[in-house]
């Protein structure tokens, strides 16, 4: 007999035998299916808060440039220079006031023997957001420096969020993972009793291991299917909501093209979730097939 | 066909087969006798490798099942067919659909599974119930059903458990006789029973246990005068 042939042959089989289990396992298996579903739609939202942050967070940095203002009396090339040796400063931009002045005029009109107001400024540019607060603190102890403009609240209130989902969501998901695998296995242990005389038979038939135990995975395979489409789609809903907040607090800062971005990724999270579904049944099947299948 | 060298198998304080040898030729037909607990079962489990002795080798042509790897105790089965006391039917399923179970499951082509199943339904003479589930069957016809499911995919070792447990002297006797056509027909057949009146008409080889030894291993043997 021609070996995929009779390989074809035995999977289809087995997909029936897990349409069989599957109408057999009845309730149960909607017990999983919703309880797996909690625990991706959890990691979905903990995943795209966490995709998202860093969105902001990457578009946040690089317009991490705080201005600095100085007083006449200060050597602005030495100043520049200065800043320029400090670490972990990535570029400096010198703004002479008079050039600010000229430039400005000749988009305002204004009175000939209007005194210039500005004040002489530099840019700064740092390598990472995490060395921005130190370089600022060191920039301002620089004499002759007025005042200092920068946002760095808007990213330390994104880094302590990002943190909390992390923690928070990671711990849920791992509780809830680990329910879901205790409920998982004892539903492939009521469909291996209620196979008991099927199983039995078949292994002292001849058949091989891997058609008796296949069934049973791919029970925990579709289980991971429904649930992670399931709980992608309150995920649209939880963007929506997350984008509304976002804007509510931080507003003008958050960077455009997010939206869009949700749309994009949407697939790349679902393909997650499937992935730590077929993970999470499929250590609840091997264990109960292991526990209580005697092949 | 099958050898047993110096088997001993060991549950706990309990010892079930104690240094246990004989050889069974093929073609042979084989009873193996012995009040409860003398360590039959035990006996046909190490055969089909549900068991591993814990001490001795096992050799079913020429294989020794006893160190046989656990992805070819399949293959193994295969080539012998087991039938069981209590049958062991699926009560969903047709005659035919117990029959061709295991068969679907190897990835049979359809066409060589109805062939197999119909020829095997000729043996056990049970054409006429192809159709029929087992609550609509006689005891003797269930077992009849398992028989034919054991033999269906041809094996050169038939092994059968207490095969008339569960069956009046009458059925046991077409039970019995049945097995005899099968091995006529060049299996190797080994029967555990203690079904005495059965065993002293069918004047075979037997072999008797007691307390999981070897007590007489004698051709054309009769059931009584070994064992008490």
């Amino acid at each position: 007999m021609n070996l995929s042939v009779r390989k074809i042959r035995m999977a289809y089989r087995m997909l029936y035998e897990t349409l069989q289990d599957l109408w057999r396992s009845g309730w149960s298996n909607w017990v999983v299916i919703s309880i797996l579903t909690s625990v991706l739609a959890i990691c979905g939202f903990v995943l795209q808060i966490s995709f998202s942050l860093n969105i902001i967070g990457q578009k946040l940095t690089d317009q991490l440039e705080f201005s600095v203002y100085l007083s006449d009396n200060v050597e602005l090339k030495e100043f520049a220079l200065a800043i320029g040796k400090m670490p972990y400063v990535k570029r400096v931009e010198v703004i002479d006031k008079d050039v600010a002045w000229y430039e400005f005029k000749k988009n305002f009109t204004i009175a000939e023997d209007f005194q210039n107001p500005l004040p002489n400024t530099v840019h700064v540019r740092v390598a990472t957001p995490e060395y921005l607060k130190s370089t600022i603190l060191a920039v301002k102890k620089i004499p002759g420096v007025i005042d200092i403009n920068y946002a760095p609240g808007v990213l330390g209130f994104i880094n302590k969020l990002k943190a909390f989902f992390q923690i928070v969501g990671s711990l849920l998901i791992v509780l809830l993972a680990f329910v879901t695998v205790v409920i998982t296995g004892n539903t492939i242990q009521l469909v291996i009793h209620s196979r008991q005389n099927e199983i039995e038979v078949l292994r002292l038939m001849g058949v091989e291991d891997w058609y008796i135990k296949g069934p049973l995975i791919f029970q925990g395979i579709f289980y991971a299917v429904v649930s992670a489409t399931f709980a992608i789609a309150p995920l649209y809903v939880l963007q929506t909501f997350l984008w509304d907040t976002a804007q509510n607090l931080i507003g003008s800062a958050l960077p455009t093209g997010l939206p869009e971005y949700y749309a994009g990724n949407i697939f790349q999270i679902y393909y997650i979730l499937l992935i730590i579904g077929i993970i999470v049944t499929g250590s609840g099947c091997l264990w109960s097939s292991k526990k209580y299948l005697k092949v | 066909m099958i050898q047993f060298v110096n088997v001993t198998k060991i549950y706990g304080e309990l010892k079930a087969l104690d240094d246990v040898s004989f050889e069974i030729g093929s073609g042979e037909m084989v009873f193996v006798v012995g009040p409860s607990g003398a360590g039959k079962s035990t006996l046909m489990k190490l055969l089909y490798r549900e068991e591993k002795p814990t001490s001795g080798q096992v050799f079913v042509s020429s294989v020794d099942v006893s160190r046989l790897p656990n992805n070819q105790t399949p293959i193994l089965r295969r080539r012998m067919g087991i039938v069981f006391q209590d049958f062991k039917l699926l009560p969903n399923k047709t005659s035919f659909e117990n029959i061709a179970y295991p068969l679907f499951a190897i990835g049979m082509d359809q066409n060589e599974i109805k062939k197999r199943v119909h020829g095997a339904l000729k043996v056990v003479s049970l054409t006429n119930k192809a159709n029929d589930f087992p609550k609509n069957l006689s005891a003797g016809e269930r077992q009849r059903v398992g028989i034919a499911r054991a033999i269906v995919q041809g094996p050169s070792l038939l092994v059968t458990d207490e095969p008339t447990g569960n069956l009046d002297p009458t059925t046991s006797m077409e039970i019995f006789q049945l097995l005899e056509r099968i091995n006529q027909r060049g299996t190797t057949v080994l029967v555990a029973t203690h079904n005495q009146q059965m065993v002293d008409q069918m004047k075979k080889r037997v072999i008797a246990l007691t307390n999981g030894q070897v007590v007489s291993d004698v051709k054309s043997g009769m059931y009584t005068a070994r064992v008490n």
